[in-house]
């Protein structure tokens, strides 16, 4: 009679201890949840607006795409080159640097691969972006 | 368009891939700083708080670039997109020219400007010339020259200075006949821009008009 009391007195406490546990760690995450969400709530940034102008202070980025390559090499024409390849009514930035000018077809332009281009012209290293 | 040194250094940069308010946000690869495009500043890492100097360009179409600059070149790889042309631009919203100058912006709404147009406008005590062609192309010129502060109009569709009526090449903002010819005005960096993005990053802007 002893032995099997014992028996069930040890199953009962291990139930009564997972039950503790498996209540617990439910406990824990529902906390570790609610308190990811106060975070949240808290480090929502304030649009930028006259009482909130942009800095470094106010800057709050966003990943949209991944991180792309630097583009420092890309087929650079001459009139003759071009010829035909470009509408005329295409639009381009046009820059010229100390007597150099060159076009850049902002159709060739759009697009998270291409806003930025590294060049140079007329001596001067430039960013060409759109 | 901008001159991609700062101090001593060169910079590299490209696409981080971040958007600041629905804006451009670079990375140099030399430092690893952020730059909001708009603004031509950087905003996080070791360069945070320096500002990019800004080249002054045009937009228009091809024709017309080569034809004023027949030694031009092009930049010349796959199409991205076929829509950006003379007669219009993709655009959801409204879209302005906008200036700064000395920390202070203005900004003109391209459909406040009935092509061809000069205002003669002035921003930071800086008199300038806001020029529309018949094109559409605008731009953004400094009317001061040498001694004279000049004052534009278009007579007979052809962008004149009231002072000597000499006419003026709205594309390269050089005289071409009269006694101020092969005189040339002084580009400014004038950026095309969404008027909400302009409005979000240059939020004491004053506008034409307006």
């Amino acid at each position: 009679m002893k032995r099997r009391n014992k028996y069930f007195e040890t199953l009962v406490l291990a139930g009564v201890v997972l039950l503790i546990s498996i209540v617990s760690v439910f406990g824990v995450l529902e906390y570790w949840e609610w308190s990811e969400q106060q975070q949240q709530a808290v480090t929502m940034p304030p649009s930028l607006g006259p009482d909130n102008p942009p800095s470094p202070e106010t800057f709050y980025p966003g990943r949209a795409v991944p991180e792309q390559p630097a583009i420092t090499k890309f087929k650079i024409g001459s009139l003759e080159d071009v010829k035909g390849q470009i509408a005329e009514d295409e639009l381009v930035i046009g820059v010229s640097v100390a007597g150099e000018a060159r076009a850049y077809p902002i159709n060739m332009m759009t697009g998270p691969q291409r806003e930025v281009f590294n060049d140079t012209l007329g001596g001067r290293p430039i960013a060409a972006t759109w | 368009m901008y001159d991609r040194r700062i101090k001593e250094k060169t910079l590299t940069f490209a696409v981080s891939g971040m958007l600041w308010e629905h804006s451009l946000v670079l990375i140099d690869n030399e430092t690893e700083s952020l730059w909001s495009q708009l603004l031509g500043e950087a905003m996080r890492g070791k360069l945070a708080g320096e500002q990019l100097t800004v080249i002054p360009s045009l937009i228009t179409d091809w024709k017309s670039w080569r034809t004023q600059h027949p030694e031009t070149t092009a930049m010349l790889i796959s199409r991205t997109a076929n829509a950006y042309r003379r007669q219009s631009i993709p655009s959801d919203e409204p879209l302005l020219i906008g200036l700064t100058i000395k920390g202070k912006s203005r900004a003109w709404f391209l459909k406040d400007l009935q092509a061809p147009v000069a205002l003669n406008d002035q921003l930071a005590d800086l008199p300038l010339l806001v020029v529309q062609d018949a094109q559409g192309t605008v731009a953004i010129y400094g009317r001061s020259l040498d001694e004279h502060v000049l004052k534009f109009q278009f007579q007979e569709n052809k962008l004149t200075d009231l002072k000597t009526h000499s006419t003026w090449d709205p594309l390269t903002g050089k005289a071409i006949s009269g006694s101020m010819k092969g005189r040339q005005l002084k580009l400014l960096p004038g950026i095309l821009s969404f008027a909400h993005a302009w409005k979000t990053f240059h939020p004491q802007s004053e506008y034409w008009n307006r």
